[in-house]
């Protein structure tokens, strides 16, 4: 620091705040917001079963090709506007206070509604298969049934319930307890899918047929698992083989959707440490780190368990379900494995399951403190516990709709699928398209963003924003094209949950977004009468 | 271009601002101590007077309390006029608090630090703070300065200033006497291996620096205390932790990067 006896000072001003959220946790947020566990169990689960013909690496790699334009919207809009509230903050300043509000009220209502689905998750697709092996390869009877149980409907939602209940508790005990929780866990399930893909690698596809029989006939009872599940999907109309663009492109949408999730760290703007630096380069670092993971990890599968074998799988579990062993990937990985790693590898792909719990309640929560700080929502939401000093009430409130959402995923068969994924989209989408503007309606921000950058005198993230719109319009098209997705906009779809079904969810989904104007100008207006003009909050931005 | 006698005038203004929110504090029994320049500047007046030098503008001013009385300290001081920043102070809720306060037409940030300073280190006020004290003990203000990684001048010169404004004893217990317990610093130290190579950096740094900002009589006093408390921490014995850490030195950064907020 002395430099020829003449001292170098620096420059701080004040007293400095040692944000809670680092690089690490930014990372560990966005990536499991995005995944990987679920990229896989859905692409083998529909992609591979449902279209056989399409290639999932391709899927893979198109996915996280498309949706790195809208990471990019996330990070840079999160650098410019480092508050907590990520789209309600950057929408509501550059397009509209109504546009701001209902963007962010349509993907907070859809994301408590996937926390719910993320408990489901975690006892159909964490926590039975663990039971399930341990059952298997110690032959308890008692832990096979338990595996059945938790898979089964009540199982899921009392113990996703119970899930619920423990993440809640966390958060409102001390949100950095679920951070440190969820950055450990995700360690390990990062390690969890490096022993399968390892075991995968170093197994011969003879061997692994060979576990794969012993596996099976301990579950079903029948020999031979291995012809015995390819034939009955056969029996039921799986056709395997062959490469289709087509089908590439409708399967697109299962491992591809979870691509465009890596933006949980704009939600906690206010608390990421460096968030310039840090939500630029997090949100597409996450997506690349998971599609290689993704890719990697399909190689493994590819190579020992075979194409073949992973869609007949999920075929028979799709169409007749009483049929199938309902084995997931961790699962048909762990078959590899022996009892040590199995155990711990199936334990890391179980957080891929609750990852989302953990990752919607901080983010989400911190939505509806922005809503309320505007005076848009009730004062008590932002109330903070006197001993545990987190906002309790907007965690309580994140919780209850998550148990609705749980609820509904569990027992009602019209929400069984992903079938918010294209309402959600339309909050990315706006966001997009705000990113695109942003140049244009707030010149003076932008020019004072961190992200200012122009290429030939275009600003970068007006092309960015663009690139975003349309990738997300591709997969939109993804999403009606398959009817099994859940949405459609022919009235005729049925994708197994009655004719019709899937085009009440389109409107539903638009509903959603929709009524986030209602409540907005129905807030508006109430304030007003209380002599309150909240749009007065929207003129700039947020002090944190 | 503000002159020395208005920014002096400003400070005091700035002192008696913070005694009235104190005395209201400490008449509800909630120890609110004061940190940073101003209370360098209230427990170094003396040594401020005779070194000109080391004396210094106060813009904003620091306190210190107890998460417990959160709510007490949100309400006395929104009564006393001032404007809490909603948001960071929800998200930051057990640590920090912040406030805006209109003095002389110009705005004054007032922090509100909970149950500990955190910024490169943390220093710990948990049962260190005490009711009827405007100032937090000098053990704690000339850890507050010495935690600083990259040092202002600022920072330096209120360093200069407690260096001979306190008297450094032996000792872990704070006693009646206003004394710096180099065996506190000692022991804190010896736990955490980043704190110990910040604090014996700056302790070498302000002696390097310390002729530009004393007379040479000022300069003998300040080595001598930098002396004692070097001491005392290389005497202290160092934890496993301590240890461990130590093998990997400077490769691994050791201190944590507080931003403006």
């Amino acid at each position: 620091m002395t430099e020829n006896g003449k001292q170098a000072y620096f420059t701080r001003q004040a007293t400095g705040l040692v944000r809670q959220i680092g690089a690490f946790d930014s990372f560990v947020y966005n990536q499991s917001y995005i995944n990987v566990g679920m990229i896989l169990l859905y692409a083998f689960l529909f992609g591979a079963a449902l279209y056989p013909a399409g290639s999932l690496w391709l899927a893979i790699a198109l996915g996280a090709l498309i949706a790195v334009p809208t990471a990019l919207v996330h990070g840079m809009l999160a650098a410019a506007f480092p508050r907590s509230g990520g789209e309600y903050v950057y929408n509501s300043r550059i397009l509209s206070p109504a546009w701001g509000f209902a963007s962010n009220w349509n993907i907070t209502l859809w994301l408590f509604f996937y926390m719910g689905v993320g408990c489901n998750w975690f006892s159909v697709y964490g926590l039975s298969p663990l039971f399930r092996f341990l059952g298997t390869r110690t032959d308890s009877t008692s832990l096979l049934q338990l595996s059945g149980w938790v898979a089964g409907k009540h199982g899921a939602f009392i113990i996703g319930t119970l899930t619920l209940v423990i993440v809640t508790a966390l958060y409102c005990r001390k949100m950095m307890l679920a951070v440190r929780l969820q950055r450990a866990w995700f360690i390990l399930g990062v390690i969890g899918l490096l022993i399968i893909v390892a075991a995968l690698t170093f197994t011969s596809k003879a061997d692994y047929t060979s576990a794969y029989n012993g596996y099976y006939e301990k579950v079903m009872g029948v020999p031979d698992g291995y012809s015995a599940t390819l034939a009955k999907a056969k029996e039921l109309g799986f056709v395997a083989g062959g490469f289709a663009l087509l089908a590439t492109f409708i399967a697109l949408y299962w491992p591809a959707n979870f691509f465009f999730w890596g933006n949980a760290s704009t939600y906690l703007g206010g608390e990421v440490r460096h968030a310039s630096k840090t939500q630029l380069y997090s949100m597409p670092a996450a997506v690349i780190f998971s599609c290689l993971l993704a890719i990697v990890a399909l190689a493994a599968f590819g190579k020992t368990v075979g194409k073949e074998l992973i869609g007949a799988v999920g075929y028979t579990a799709l169409i007749s379900p009483l049929d199938s062993p309902g084995f997931i990937y961790s699962e048909l990985g762990a078959i590899a494995c022996g009892t040590f790693f199995g155990t711990i590898a199936l334990i890391g792909c179980a957080y891929w399951a609750v990852a989302f719990v953990f990752s919607v309640l901080g983010a989400m929560t911190r939505n509806l403190l922005a809503w309320s700080l505007d005076r848009v929502m009730p004062d008590g939401l932002s109330a903070v516990h006197d001993r545990f000093h987190t906002p309790i009430a907007a965690i309580v409130i994140g919780a209850i709709a998550c148990e609705v959402g749980l609820f509904l995923f569990t027992y009602v068969p019209a929400f069984a699928v992903m079938v918010g994924i294209f309402g959600a989209y339309l909050t990315f989408m706006t966001t997009s398209i705000s990113a695109a503007l942003f140049p244009f309606r707030k010149k003076d921000l932008f020019d004072l963003s961190p992200v200012n950058w122009r290429i030939g005198g275009f600003p970068v993230i007006t092309l960015v924003g663009l690139l975003s719109f349309l990738g997300l319009l591709v997969l939109d098209l993804s999403v009606f094209s398959d009817p099994y997705s859940g949405v459609s906009i022919n009235p005729a779809t049925d994708a197994g949950t009655g004719a019709g079904v899937p085009f009440r969810m389109f409107w539903i989904n638009l509903g959603v977004f929709l009524s986030g104007f209602a409540v907005y100008f129905a807030a508006k207006s109430i304030r007003k009468a209380q002599g309150t003009d909240i749009s007065l909050a929207f003129k700039e931005i947020p002090p944190e | 271009m503000v002159g020395k006698e208005e920014l002096n005038a400003y400070s005091c203004t700035l002192e008696q601002v913070a005694s009235e929110l104190v005395r209201k504090a400490n008449a509800r029994g909630i120890p609110l101590c004061l940190f940073g320049g101003l209370a360098v500047r209230i427990a170094c007046r003396g040594i401020l007077n005779r070194e000109q030098p080391l004396a210094r503008p106060i813009n904003d001013i620091d306190f210190a309390s107890y998460s417990l009385h959160r709510r007490v300290l949100s309400t006395i001081f929104e009564e006393s006029g001032m404007m809490p920043w909603n948001e960071f102070n929800i998200l930051n809720a057990s640590q920090h608090l912040k406030f805006t306060l209109l003095v002389e037409r110009t705005e004054v940030r007032v922090d509100v630090v909970l149950d500990a300073v955190r910024m490169c280190h943390t220093i710990p006020l948990t049962g260190r703070l005490l009711v009827d004290k405007l100032c937090i003990l000098p053990t704690d203000l000339l850890l507050t300065k010495l935690q600083i990684v990259e040092l202002t001048e600022r920072d330096a010169a209120d360093l200069a200033a407690m260096f001979l404004a306190f008297r450094f004893t032996r000792g872990l217990r704070e006693g009646d006497r206003d004394d710096v317990k180099v065996d506190y610093i000692g022991a804190l130290c010896s736990k955490d291996w980043g704190l110990h190579r910040t604090v014996t950096g700056n302790l070498k740094r302000l002696c390097d620096v310390s002729g530009r900002l004393l007379t040479p009589s000022g300069q003998a006093l300040l080595r001598k205390n930098c002396k004692t408390l070097a001491t005392a921490i290389h005497q202290a014995p160092k934890s496993t932790i301590w240890r461990f850490r130590s093998l990997f030195g400077e490769r691994i950064r050791w201190y944590k990067v507080p931003e403006e907020v």
